[in-house]
């Protein structure tokens, strides 16, 4: 299951962010707002990162 | 101090050490999430990579740059590598994978030969498909622990670790017999050959058990290989802050692989 | 509270009424948690003192009863020559923090109505 890590990564980072933004918030909104924020801070994150160790 | 007074002071340090734990909690969900997906934390603890790599180095592995070799998606988001000959890589070994040695399993090693491809070594020199390969990193430190010639005269000479299946993978050249490495599958070995156990001894590392490319060094401590293998873990922290700064090695401090 | 919020996950918002809440992470906690195993992930037991492995059996234990079903059921050994060993494994621990992260929450939440 999930050869691809980027697959892996994908379902990892929308499971945690969506936990997350449940125990933070309580209104509809903050929540998906928080949940999309954090998901694209761990997915971009790393393939910012990624992207920025091979050049450096 | 009234009754009050105290009450809540008591119940501002509960709330202040909930904040903590969950800071914490937070904290290690992301330091597990980078070490799964980007980066991973390994340190040397043998010479089988010196000169190149030294006793003690602690390094960075990129996990993101050979993930193609399992999915090719990942190509169109990551930057890849295309896995060549010459690259060190860092792998779970098959033996200690055997073995279930989840404490010993990663290994650093070169790649030397690639699937398909026929290696022979003779006196320490490696051929592959019947050409000698250049190998300007290679060093011979140390007492002898590993034969100079692959694959072995003598079928009784195979290494207990290496796979039966792959012993029949040989093929008659003018050099003599060469080990065929199977499909799929990757020659890795040290470069300081006399002291390095490797393919040569344990069979060729499957794609499936590349970890990652080494990035840079964040740490390098100058001790023994008894040190990182056999103390206990408190007595290794104990001697490693002590000899912090005399023993640390600043200048290979971010040197990059 | 805590003993029950993280014993199920979810369990403690669930008592307190935040019904949508509890749900999503009783739900969110189990898939983490049964795709790290379907994905050959181990539950980490206290073997040595090395400060991973102890944070890898906070991570699996951190999960509550999902811990003890696996270990009862035999489940959760992991299969380090799998290639997504480590994901796997990552998923439970991260389960089992996150579990914990929401069993200190609905604890606080006690608290603050004890208080009030």
């Amino acid at each position: 299951m999930f050869r691809s890590h980027l697959i892996s990564l994908l379902v990892f980072s929308g499971l945690v962010s969506v936990i997350m933004a449940f125990i933070k918030f309580d209104e509809k909104k903050a929540i998906i707002r928080y949940a999309v924020k954090y998901f694209l801070y761990m997915v971009g994150g790393v393939i910012l990162f990624s992207w920025i160790m091979r050049f450096l | 101090m009234t009754i009050r007074s105290k009450k809540k002071t008591k119940q501002k340090k509960e709330g202040v050490l909930r904040e903590n734990i969950e800071m914490i909690l937070e904290v290690l969900v992301l330091v597990f999430f980078i070490n799964a997906f980007l980066l991973q934390s390994f340190g040397i603890p043998t010479p089988s990579m010196e000169d190149n790599m030294l006793v003690g180095d602690h390094l960075l592995v990129d996990k993101v740059a050979y993930s193609h070799a399992l999915s090719q998606i990942d190509g169109f988001v990551f930057p890849q590598l295309e896995i060549r000959r010459g690259m060190i890589v860092v792998f779970k070994a098959p033996h200690e994978v055997e073995a279930g040695n989840l404490d010993t399993m990663t290994y650093v090693k070169r790649i030397i030969g690639l699937p398909g491809e026929l290696i022979k070594i003779v006196e320490s020199k490696v051929h592959i498909n019947g050409t000698p390969l250049v190998e300007p990193y290679t060093f011979f430190r140390g007492d002898v622990l590993v034969t100079a010639d692959f694959p072995p005269e003598n079928a009784i000479l195979w290494g207990n670790d290496f796979p039966t299946q792959f012993r029949k993978n040989l093929e008659y050249t003018e050099m003599g017999m060469a080990f065929r490495i199977p499909e799929g599958y990757y020659f890795c070995m040290g470069d300081n050959r006399n002291l390095s156990a490797d393919s040569r001894i344990w069979g060729p590392v499957p794609k499936d058990f590349l970890i990652g490319k080494p990035w840079r060094i964040y740490w390098s401590f100058e001790a023994s290989t008894d040190h990182f293998l056999n103390k206990g873990f408190f007595k290794r922290l104990f001697d490693t802050v002590v000899h912090f700064f005399k023993q640390t090695r600043w200048k290979r401090f971010l040197k990059k692989y | 509270m805590f003993i029950a919020a993280w014993l199920v996950p979810g369990s403690g918002h669930y008592m307190h009424g935040k019904r949508v809440k509890g749900v999503v992470f009783f739900s969110g906690i189990l898939t983490l948690f049964v795709l790290g195993l379907i994905m050959s992930g181990g539950v980490t037991d206290l073997y040595d003192t090395k400060p991973l492995t102890f944070l890898g059996f906070l991570g699996s234990i951190g999960s509550g009863s999902l811990y003890f079903i696996t270990k009862i059921f035999g489940l959760g050994a992991g299969d380090i020559a799998a290639y997504n060993y480590l994901s796997g494994t990552t998923y439970i621990a991260v389960a089992g923090f996150l579990n914990l992260f929401i069993a200190v929450k609905a604890y606080g939440i006690t608290k603050e109505k004890k208080d009030v």
